[in-house]
């Protein structure tokens, strides 16, 4: 008689299939391939197997701290190199759906660790904290003003066009809610930096981001006033990094 | 002397070997514990815990916050491996106690340096020790505890998924071994993991040398 495998067991068996979803899935979207490259995909393969070792030994000692105190100190490693919360939190959240897939009775032992690892990435204090609780509404509120001030854009690319403007607006305020959390000032500069050289390729002036940098500025100010000057201060970076003299000269 | 009556600057003396060592610069690294450190008074176990550690968690970091890359950190590392071996020739001679200690990293733990500041601690203090280094077979480690068997084990952690073959070396011992082989569990996967000890029926090794030593004397029952 055959002993049924232990989640644990079938985890580690399944990690290269469940890791080579994951990444597929994210580098459907062309910003991983244009800003990490072969390398990054490399990584990305690498870390998926140590996402599934972590889970499993979370199992084992039957405690999601052992995956929370990965995934904090994994941002601390990916947010230097260019990444943001959000991103390791969808890769969790890519795994947990994967493993949502399979047919395992106890699959929801290893969903909730996933997701535990996703909500210990929530930045909880500071000016961080308060753009991380807040980083929805603030990007549809963005968003909403920059529509208001431009309804040729609705036109141009249409309800899809704005909901990828607002998810384009949330990670950018990952990306600031992390520099804030880790002063990584040069790091969000360049990040948007990037960002205006990806979208630009794709026929969306730079002058609609640096708009949306000073809108979103302003929202920050108007909706969460006790922030300190810190993000302000990021997002004027941004801004002046993107200007078309200083671009032109560089 | 004490280190302390001495006036030694830790902190600044660990900045200092921290340059040498993303310098590679093994003669200046080696110069600065000879002649800052162990001319000075300081002990060569509190060189080691308070100036190389701390420097050696702080390449740990930098590499982290991508400020250095893996080959910078692998220099700075081999950069301390050296001071580390010629430091021994400075340790003042101390009776050896005739207890015999292994230190092993478990099975795919390729970090060994902690391992083998708790060899040095405790080899300082007097104990024979047997260090094997970065990962050990588990059933070379068995083999090992029964054709020559220790007064103590020591096993190293440092990634938590090596924890699962921390696991399986704790319960073999166990089973091949018996229960009274004292075990002491190290590394940084225990932070991760603090019930671990209690879980395995083993105890914890303490990050200071001096509590280390006292908790290993306990153990093989000297005193």
């Amino acid at each position: 008689m055959t002993s049924t495998p232990t989640l644990e067991t079938l985890l580690t068996e399944a990690a290269p299939r469940l890791t080579e979803r994951v990444i597929a899935e994210m580098y459907a979207n062309a910003f991983w391939q244009e800003r990490f490259g072969d390398r990054g995909r490399r990584h990305a393969g690498q870390d998926g197997g140590s996402h599934v070792q972590y889970v499993v030994e979370a199992l084992v000692a039957a405690n999601a701290r052992v995956f929370t105190e990965y995934a904090s100190w994994l941002r601390g490693v990916l947010v230097p190199r260019g990444m943001c919360s959000r991103h390791l939190g969808e890769t969790f959240d890519r795994l947990a759906s994967a493993i949502g897939q399979e047919a395992w009775p106890d699959r929801d032992r290893a969903i909730a660790i996933l997701r535990a690892g996703t909500q210990a990435l929530v930045h909880t204090s500071g000016d961080a904290g308060a753009i991380d609780a807040m980083r929805g509404s603030l990007a549809r509120d963005t968003v909403a003003s920059l529509y208001t001030q431009h309804p040729e854009w609705l036109a141009r690319s249409g309800d899809a066009g704005r909901a990828r403007c607002v998810d384009d607006l949330d990670y950018q305020l990952s990306y600031l809610a992390d520099a804030l959390a880790f002063s990584e000032r040069e790091r969000f500069v360049a990040h948007i930096v990037f960002v205006a050289g990806f979208l630009e390729r794709r026929a969306v002036p730079i002058a609609d981001l640096r708009e949306s940098l000073v809108v979103l500025s302003n929202v920050i100010r108007s909706r969460l006033p006790t922030m300190t000057e810190a993000p302000f201060q990021l997002l004027d970076a941004a801004h002046a990094a993107l200007d078309p003299e200083r671009r032109g000269n560089a | 002397m004490s280190a302390e009556a001495e006036g030694i600057d830790f902190v600044a003396l660990t900045e200092r070997f921290l340059a040498a060592q993303l310098a590679g610069d093994r003669r200046e690294a080696l110069r600065l514990v000879v002649e800052d450190g162990i001319a000075r008074g300081a002990r060569v176990i509190d060189l080691q815990a308070r100036v190389i550690r701390p420097a050696q968690q702080e390449i740990g970091r930098l590499w982290q916050t991508n400020r250095v890359s893996i080959a910078q950190e692998h220099l700075a590392t081999a950069v301390s491996q050296v001071v580390m071996a010629r430091l021994f020739e400075f340790v003042s001679p101390t009776p050896r106690n005739g207890v015999v200690v292994a230190v092993v990293c478990v099975e795919g733990e390729l970090h060994d340096f902690p391992a083998r500041l708790v060899a040095d601690y405790l080899d300082h203090a007097g104990f024979t020790v047997r260090y094997f280094g970065a990962n050990v077979p588990t059933d070379e480690t068995l083999m090992m505890l029964k054709s020559d068997p220790p007064r103590l084990l020591a096993l190293s952690t440092t990634m938590s998924f090596n924890v699962a073959a921390l696991r399986d070396t704790v319960r073999r011992v166990r089973a091949e071994i018996g229960a009274t082989l004292p075990i002491l569990i190290g590394g940084h996967a225990l932070q991760w993991s603090p019930d671990l000890a209690l879980e395995l029926g083993v105890e914890t090794a303490p990050s200071s040398p001096d509590e280390l030593i006292e908790v290993v004397r306990q153990l093989t029952r000297i005193s």
